[in-house]
């Protein structure tokens, strides 16, 4: 295991390299989020980090308004951020309690073995090539720019991530566990309530995160099926403008509020992050 | 194929300090506190009962009953008495017009919003959407069916679009019942054909006008005086450098100044938008000129004419024209087309007349709106020489116009916020605004001296003088996909992709699959109606 | 596992209390219970595919679009036949599309591979650091695709950090630029989906025996050598699923693009899911964008069926 001096030199000039790219973007997304307008641009010079560092940005895109500018926001922030939240959760709890019920019952009781496969192929196809069919559907039921119309797809789309994911927590427990309960009398389903869920609770909550950053990240969906009221951060970041020109300093705040929860999260779950993205192909 | 530029220069830099600079200048020292304004009597002139109040002059934006604002409040409130109006409206606006609307124009002036909430007390909600999106958030809306809104506004030109999808509201029966001034004939349009271009749709009241998109030329009058610019001009092209007549001397002007620096940094010649989307209406102005009177893009049979000799050579002038242009300006918007004049960067522009508001003339606190305060001009729309005669061709693409969503269940009060908002006064006032998209078009605009000192005196008759000559860009049903379609095409001769005869010879393709597709509902007898539209006046050479 | 037998004694039924109703019957019935179970999952997949794919056939057929003023089921009166498909194969627009597509999967998947895989390598030892390192060179994966287009967005401007870093004149210009828009998005693309490819061949790397490794150093090969011999063949399923997975999710990039430029300049970066969002919403001209979904839907689950055939064979 004895490496020489110059190879520990060169792997760590290599992993600095790729952790400076990795960092290039990000701070300069960081350090716009508080920059003023004069400093947006490289027209006066480019400064990595804000002279004048200022929260006006933030100011902006939560009241509105803000000192150096005239141009107003028709809305705030807190709009899309509550739509944010609301969607992504009640998606992830409907994909997550779909998901979780309907791999249990594929591993245990092998009902519909192909259900595996199927949910799969919901990740195949890009979105926008079912998407009219969705939004007239979604429309005649009054579902379009509505909390529960946005959950119900986000439910949809995610759940073959929560799927796959609980399909190998429950592999994952001995088959012993649960018999030994059964012959103690249990009926199956307090089997499953009371001593498979206990079991996988470590197994749920990464499920439950991962699915929610999913549904966090999303755009597409978001800009297809809603208008006003349910608008989404990302989509709010995007359509961010004013009567002149970029307010780079405003979508660089909106992208910081939005970045920063899938990132917290993703780390906090680091350690299943591979099972997940590879729907369970893969642990680590 | 790249695109041959001129030797680097530091133009996008330049460009975007001014991006910035247009930031500040409508943000930071639009509105500033007005300290010395004093205080006038908030109470109405003699004989009016309503309009706003608060500054010098209010008198001539306020009404009464017998007048187009005062008609559509005392509609308002019979609805409100009869139980039949609703507590708030939603209207969907372009982001850069919200402003125009809530905020008063200086300090101390009602606000046009404030003006009808007190007055009627109905709220309204405004969402925005950027204002190249919009008419997607319109359509959106309307093939959803969710009715989120009681107004849509975007385009003109897409009202075909929208009444096809039987998305918008026939507005003939309110206009009869509350008979708004916009043609009238001191104050509104100047002539009946215009009313009848900017208000109807197939001879029903669909649009309401919010804008008037007839592209206007700009020129730096403070360049092309300069001693030394004429003399260079003399000197390479062997006469005096003036404002261009046709296109030819546009495309002539536009080659003299690329490369050049007169001190201000290196210039290109070419103002004009070439992007997607923006760049269109360039295209189409200077097609519309390729025969006299004019160039019809469709013939008497509603055939597409586009690659037709003319049609192709017309393309190759325009592909030809973005050598001249600055770099980057396939990717411009508008704003950034602003801003390469305002920086001295490109001596003509034919564009929204908004550019004079927020680029020419001081902000509050004295200093200058842009590098081209002063220095700004209007002129004539330009053409071609046929014998002794130049047919000037402007275009009318774009402009803002208001629809009435047939999802909306107050249709009636919807109609009397637009017809308060569009006629001549209240409309007016919004045009005092140092901010916002909407621009002006009705005669009642141009007199009035805070328009002019926003829009500047210089343009007060160029403007009208340019809507007399602009013929209107297509709107009838499928207008989105034709021009979609075509603004690809010319994307593609521009990027270098196509020959300019292969693109007009694809969008010719396309454009008559689409008249194929829907000749059933009536597309030809539509164009031929526009065809009847287009102006014919010419001017001596 | 005290735990759990105690979880089994209490999950014993308290005494004779159990009602006897329909519900404990299937309580009692692993199978009835595990219909139950994946009725909701059923219940969502047939919402978004039966209806759909029916729906679509059926506008396929016809040249029904919003602008008519016509429901969606009214369709039939511009029953068209087999038009739309035959549009298809000759739509010039749609096949550059789908060529860009492809270039973009065919540069950026084997560049995150080939990056992903040699990061990995320098991570399968231990190092001081290597946790906080590894952390840091996730990040990318986690932030929403919408706001990576915009970090990118300002990047790439012609005053933004880029030029400045490289010493290049405002004027040069990326997204603006015929040939350069796409290498953006493509850069773009590999800063966000390396992290996954190294996360995922890591996990690979890590997962082939120890005792093989060792052995392999024992005979005195370089690194090299033993990564070459030993790990990479034993990581081939693994490999395979990186590549797979990315190649999916690069088809149906839309978010990044859409936000960087729109497609532009032209349609210089229009890939498939853009070239549907026009056709959709700026033309929208549905009974096309139904047949060309349809067709997508189609060649993809051949392949995807395909693929898992053959996986099986390989695996009897």
């Amino acid at each position: 295991m004895t490496s020489s001096f110059r190879t520990v030199v060169l792997k760590y000039a290599l992993v600095l390299l790729a952790c400076s790219i990795v960092i290039y973007p990000l701070l300069w997304m960081v350090t716009m989020a508080f920059k003023p307008v004069a400093e947006w641009t490289t027209g006066n010079g480019l400064t990595w980090f804000p002279k004048n560092p200022t929260l006006q940005n933030f100011e902006y895109i939560f009241f509105g308004h803000t000192a150096g500018l005239a141009v107003s926001l028709d809305r705030t922030v807190i709009g899309p951020l509550t739509a944010s939240l609301v969607t992504s959760i009640c998606g992830t709890v409907l994909a997550v309690v779909a998901g979780t019920l309907s791999s249990y019952a594929v591993v245990r009781h092998r009902t519909l073995p192909s259900l595996a496969i199927s949910v799969l192929q919901l990740r195949l196809f890009p979105p926008l090539a079912v998407m009219i069919p969705v939004m007239v559907m979604w429309a005649f039921i009054g579902a379009i720019d509505t909390w529960w119309g946005l959950s119900l797809i986000y439910g949809i789309v995610t759940l073959p991530f929560a799927f796959w994911l609980m399909k190998t927590f429950f592999e994952e427990i001995p088959v012993e566990i649960e018999e030994a309960a059964r012959v103690s009398g249990s009926s199956h389903w307090r089997v499953f309530y009371r001593i498979t869920l206990p079991i996988v609770k470590p197994g749920l909550a990464t499920c439950v995160l991962f699915v929610f950053i999913i549904n966090w990240s999303d755009y597409l969906l978001a800009l297809l099926l809603t208008q006003k009221n349910w608008v989404t951060l990302p989509v709010f970041m995007s359509t961010l403008n004013s009567a002149m020109g970029e307010m780079y300093g405003m979508k660089a705040a909106l992208g910081l509020i939005a970045a920063i929860p899938p990132v917290v999260l993703g780390l906090l779950i680091q350690k299943h992050l591979v099972r997940g993205l590879t729907f369970g192909a893969l642990k680590q | 194929m790249t695109i041959s530029r001129p030797p680097m220069a530091p133009s996008r830099r330049e460009l975007l300090k001014g991006s910035a600079a247009a930031l500040a200048a409508t943000g930071l020292g639009g509105l500033g506190s007005f300290v010395t304004t004093p205080v006038f009597a908030s109470e109405f002139a003699p004989g009016m009962t309503g309009g706003p109040t608060g500054f010098e002059g209010a008198e001539r934006f306020q009404y009464n009953s017998g007048m187009s604002e005062g008609r559509a409040i005392e509609g308002i409130k019979a609805l409100q008495a009869a139980g039949k109006a609703p507590k708030k409206l939603t209207i969907l606006l372009p982001d850069g017009t919200i402003d125009q609307i809530s905020k008063p124009f200086r300090e101390g002036a009602s606000a046009p919003l404030d003006v009808w909430k007190r007055e009627t007390g109905i709220e309204i909600e405004m969402i925005g959407a950027p204002v190249g999106d919009v008419f997607k958030k319109v359509m959106q809306d309307v093939t959803t069916g969710s009715g989120s809104y009681d107004i849509y506004t975007g385009p003109w030109n897409s009202t075909g679009d929208l009444v096809a999808s039987g998305g918008a509201v026939d507005c003939s029966e309110f206009v009869q019942k509350y008979q708004p001034d916009w043609g009238d004939p001191e104050r509104g349009m100047s002539t009946e054909a215009l009313v009848k271009l900017l208000y109807t749709y197939n001879n029903k009241y669909y649009p309401v006008a919010l804008d008037g998109d007839f592209l206007t030329w700009y020129y730096l009058r403070g360049i092309y005086e300069k001693p030394a610019v004429q003399d260079a001009f003399m000197k390479e092209m062997g006469r005096e450098l003036a404002v261009p007549n046709t296109w030819q001397e546009v495309d002539d002007i536009s080659k003299f100044f690329t490369g050049k620096d007169f001190g201000n940094g290196t210039m290109y010649g070419n103002g004009c938008l070439m992007s997607r989307f923006w760049g269109l209406p360039t295209f189409y102005m200077r097609l519309a000129s390729m025969a006299f009177p004019n160039f019809y893009f469709f013939n008497e049979d509603g055939h597409p004419n586009l690659n037709s000799d003319l049609g192709v050579q017309c393309a190759e002038e325009h592909v030809r024209s973005l050598a001249w242009s600055p770099p980057d300006a396939l990717n411009f918007t508008f704003a950034e087309g602003w801003a390469s004049m305002w920086n001295l960067q490109v001596p003509n522009i034919a564009t929204y007349t908004a550019i004079a508001k927020f680029g020419d003339g001081y902000k509050e606190d004295g200093t200058p709106k842009s590098r081209a305060t002063g220095m700004m001009d209007s002129h004539a729309p330009v053409g071609r020489r046929f014998g002794d005669k130049i047919n000037r061709r402007s275009i009318l693409h774009y402009s803002i116009s208001g629809w009435i969503s047939s999802k909306s269940p107050n249709a009636e009060a919807a109609f009397l916020f637009l017809q308060w908002l569009s006629s001549t006064r209240t409309f007016t006032l919004m045009m005092a605004s140092p901010t916002g998209y909407f621009d002006p078009m009705q005669q009642a605009n141009f007199r009035e001296p805070l328009v002019a000192s926003n829009y500047k005196p210089y343009a007060m008759e160029t403007i009208p003088y340019t809507i007399a000559r602009s013929v209107p860009g297509l709107n009838f049903g499928g207008q989105t996909a034709m021009d979609n379609a075509l603004d690809e095409e010319l994307q593609a001769a521009l990027t270098g992709q196509k020959t300019a005869r292969e693109a007009m010879d694809a969008a010719q393709g396309k454009w008559e699959q689409i008249i194929r597709r829907q000749k059933s509902k009536g597309i030809l007898e539509a164009i031929k109606a526009s065809r009847d539209t287009w102006t014919t006046i010419v001017d001596p050479a | 596992m005290t735990d759990v037998t105690a979880n089994i004694v209490s999950a014993a039924p308290a005494g004779s209390t159990t009602r006897r109703g329909y519900w404990s019957g299937v309580a009692r019935d692993g199978r009835k219970l595990g219909l139950w179970f994946v009725a909701p999952t059923l219940v969502l997949l047939l919402f978004i595919v039966i209806f759909p794919m029916g729906m679509q056939l059926y506008l396929s057929a016809t040249w029904w679009t919003p602008l008519d003023g016509t429901p969606w089921y009214l369709a039939f009166e511009s029953f068209n036949g087999g038009e739309n498909y035959l549009r298809l194969v000759t739509d010039p627009g749609l096949w550059s599309a789908l060529w860009r597509t492809v270039l973009i999967m065919a540069v950026a998947v084997p560049v995150q591979f080939m990056l992903g895989l040699g990061l990995a390598f320098l991570f399968i030892d231990q190092f001081p650091g290597r946790k906080i390192f590894y952390s840091i060179l996730l990040t990318p994966m986690m932030i929403v695709p919408a706001v990576v287009g915009m970090m990118f967005y300002l990047l790439f401007q012609g005053t933004g950090p880029i030029n400045n870093t490289f010493g290049l004149p405002a004027s040069f210009s990326w997204l603006a630029d015929v040939n350069r828009a796409m290498i953006s998005v493509i850069i773009a693309d590999v800063w966000q989906w390396t992290p996954l490819m190294f996360l995922i061949l890591l996990a690979g790397m890590l997962g082939v025996p120890q005792d093989q490794l060792l052995a392999a150093r024992l005979l005195g090969g370089s690194n090299w050598q033993n990564f070459r011999k030993i790990i990479l063949p034993r990581m081939k399923p693994v490999i395979a699923i990186a590549l797979v997975l990315r190649s999916v999710e690069c088809f149906k990039i839309f978010d990044l693009i859409y936000i960087m430029t729109k497609g532009g300049p032209g349609v210089q970066t229009e890939t498939i899911s853009l070239y549907l969002y026009k056709q959709t919403f700026a033309d929208l001209d549905w009974s096309y964008v139904a047949a060309i979904g349809l067709t997508i839907l189609l060649v993809l689950s051949l392949a995807a069926a395909r693929g898992l055939a053959y996986n099986a064979k390989k695996r009897a």
